[in-house]
């Protein structure tokens, strides 16, 4: 067994057994079923209470539409995606500041653990966990879409999602949720190690996913070079392609993705320089102290 | 990878480590005696910890070089790190999970996946009562041990131990001498650090001094304690005794204690000529006994730490 793997199976495994895992676990669920039961109520309020809420008003789809399969899938992966990132967000500066903290990186150091395979290892576990919270949610947000179904009298139609081709769209949705996930990952982790703070890693980076929108909203009102850039932030490029999970997603052109592929790639590898020089040269026993 | 056939376990070549003005540690240049039980001991802040750090590349150094079992620990680390078992600063482990399971995450993600082994060290360093508890429940001295297993669980070939009784029971603290010879007797190099002296003198082979970053002296330990022996003499009148025995030629020091007894330091094969010369002049010894080197004084006087009034001749 190499280094990296040994590495990556004890962070998995420490993974599971720490609270933090499923209390964010318990969270995850809690939510999904909270909003998916706030939903399905608005749908089957009374009359006069009841908001039929068209969800795209230029293609006349109603809150119900959104909810049922096949494009409950939609709705469902950007709930879970925002969910998840968040989470794996807290699991990321938790998993780095606390081991920064109690001292366990030093431990794991003297017991020969190289400092490379220590940062691989642990992206590679948060990326796991990141993919099981995906398909936990997602697997959610069908149950969700199905009891939906039901509850509004349309009963459980097979023929319309269950087939191939749905079973692929939710393949290539879990894909590109997953790309984000590992760049809020591997963000949330660096400003932690670099900042020797979970707080800083952790509200750093929670600002820059529910805030970075936003700035580059108001970025793009600078004009061109604004757009540009609101396009460098480091959220940007994991924006757009999540927003290929919408049930009517945008047509990019070639720079588009030029842009889009640079940001993301270019953010993983510098993200992952700042980490491993900014680790190399660490005092681990100041960290500790 | 083997280690190398270097006759020292671990060698500081001028190794120096700086915090912005503060130079922690200057250059440092010292070895350990491949087998040896090496006592590190400085005051507190005296840069022990730093220099433990820099040897396992815990802290990178400014300048100057670390060799463990022959390798320098920034070129070849993971594999080097392979053959030492460290326990630095306090023990640090996950607190929601037992020692045991402590244990067997840091064997197993150092490549050492033998519970029968675990269960050999959780025995060894006497955990196997409270080894499924959760880490953060330990008292101190739990933590202490639990910590040496770990620095034990690979069975290396280089042991550092940083003040490894800290926060055990006077029972504890034996059993960690005891473990610490045992390893000794089974070619085990042991480096420990320690600010009980007496823990050092009763275990330790060689010894290193250091103080405010600075290497002070080292050897092994009976060079060290060599011209530290005492004769105490138990006599009536000790202050004139003691202005007699200041007539003596090379008696380097004389002291009437707060027992109104006479500390002289001289080695004991000068005691007879002590004697005759108290008895000549007419004082009644009643007792005259040799004291060996305490590392204490001898730590203090290298240090600059001594306190009290001592008087010397000359």
């Amino acid at each position: 067994m190499t280094p990296i793997s040994r590495i990556f199976i004890g962070e998995i495994w420490k993974l599971l057994k720490r609270p933090m895992t499923w209390t964010l676990a318990i969270i995850l669920v809690v939510l999904m079923v909270l909003i998916y039961g706030t939903l399905i109520g608005t749908i089957l309020a009374p009359d006069g209470m009841g908001v039929d809420v068209e969800v795209d008003q230029s293609m006349g789809t109603s809150l119900e539409e959104a909810l049922i399969l096949p494009d409950g899938l939609y709705m469902g992966i950007g709930l879970v995606q925002l969910m998840v990132t968040a989470l794996i967000i807290v699991l990321a500066a938790g998993m780095v500041g606390s081991d920064l903290s109690w001292g366990t990186i030093r431990t794991m150091l003297m017991m020969g653990a190289g400092r490379t395979p220590i940062l691989i290892g642990k992206i590679l576990a948060l990326g796991v966990l990141g993919l099981a919270g995906l398909v936990i949610g997602m697997l959610l947000s069908i149950i969700g879409s199905l009891v939906t179904a039901v509850a509004v009298g349309e009963g459980i139609q097979f023929s319309s999602w269950a087939t191939a081709g749905f079973v692929g769209e939710a393949g290539v949705l879990l894909f590109r949720s997953m790309i984000g996930i590992m760049v809020w990952a591997a963000i949330a982790a660096t400003i932690t190690l670099m900042s020797r703070s979970l707080a800083a890693g952790l509200g750093a980076s929670l600002a820059l996913l529910f805030l970075g929108g936003q700035i580059g909203g108001l970025l793009g009102q600078l004009g061109n070079i604004g757009v540009w850039m609101g396009r460098a932030l480091p959220n940007a490029g994991v924006d757009a392609l999540n927003q290929l999970n919408a049930a009517i997603p945008p047509s990019y052109a070639a720079g588009d993705w030029a842009w889009i592929l640079a940001n993301i790639i270019g953010w993983l590898v510098l993200l992952a320089i700042a980490a491993v020089v900014t680790f190399r040269r660490m005092d681990t026993l100041a960290a500790g102290s | 990878m083997s280690t190398s056939s270097s006759r020292s376990a671990l060698e500081f070549d001028q190794l120096t480590k700086r915090f912005g003005e503060h130079v922690a540690v200057d250059a440092m240049t010292f070895s350990v005696p491949r087998g040896s039980i090496f006592g590190f001991l400085g005051p507190n802040g005296a840069g022990k910890t730093t220099t433990i750090g820099m040897a396992l590349g815990l802290i990178p150094p400014s300048s100057g070089t670390a060799r463990v079992l022959g390798f320098d620990i920034r070129t070849n680390p993971s594999e080097v790190l392979q053959n030492v078992g460290a326990m630095v600063e306090r023990p640090a482990f996950y607190p929601y999970l037992s020692g045991r399971m402590n244990l067997q995450v840091f064997g197993a993600q150092a490549g050492m996946d033998d519970r029968s082994r675990i269960e050999e060290i959780i025995d060894l360093v006497g955990m196997s009562e409270r080894a499924n508890a959760k880490f953060g429940g330990y008292s101190t001295g739990m933590k202490q041990r639990i910590g040496i297993g770990a620095a034990l669980l690979c069975d290396p070939e280089l042991v550092i131990l940083d003040e490894p009784t800290n926060g055990l029971d006077p029972a504890g603290q034996r059993e960690i001498r005891e473990l610490v010879r045992r390893l000794s007797e089974t070619g085990h190099t042991v480096f420990v650090s320690s600010h009980i002296l007496a823990e050092i003198q009763e275990v330790c082979s060689h010894v290193a001094i250091i103080n405010r970053g600075k290497l002070v002296s080292t050897g092994p330990m009976s060079e060290i304690l060599a011209g530290t022996d005492q004769l105490v003499i138990d006599v009536d009148r000790p202050e004139d005794a003691r202005q007699t025995l200041l007539n003596i030629p090379d008696l380097e020091k004389v002291v009437v204690d707060e027992r109104q007894r006479l500390i002289v330091d001289v080695s004991l094969d000068r005691a007879p000529e002590i004697n005759q010369t108290l008895v000549q002049s007419g004082f009644a010894v009643s007792q005259l006994r040799h004291q060996e080197g305490q590392l204490e004084e001898r730590f203090l006087a290298l240090t600059g730490q001594a306190t009290g009034s001592e008087q010397t001749n000359g």
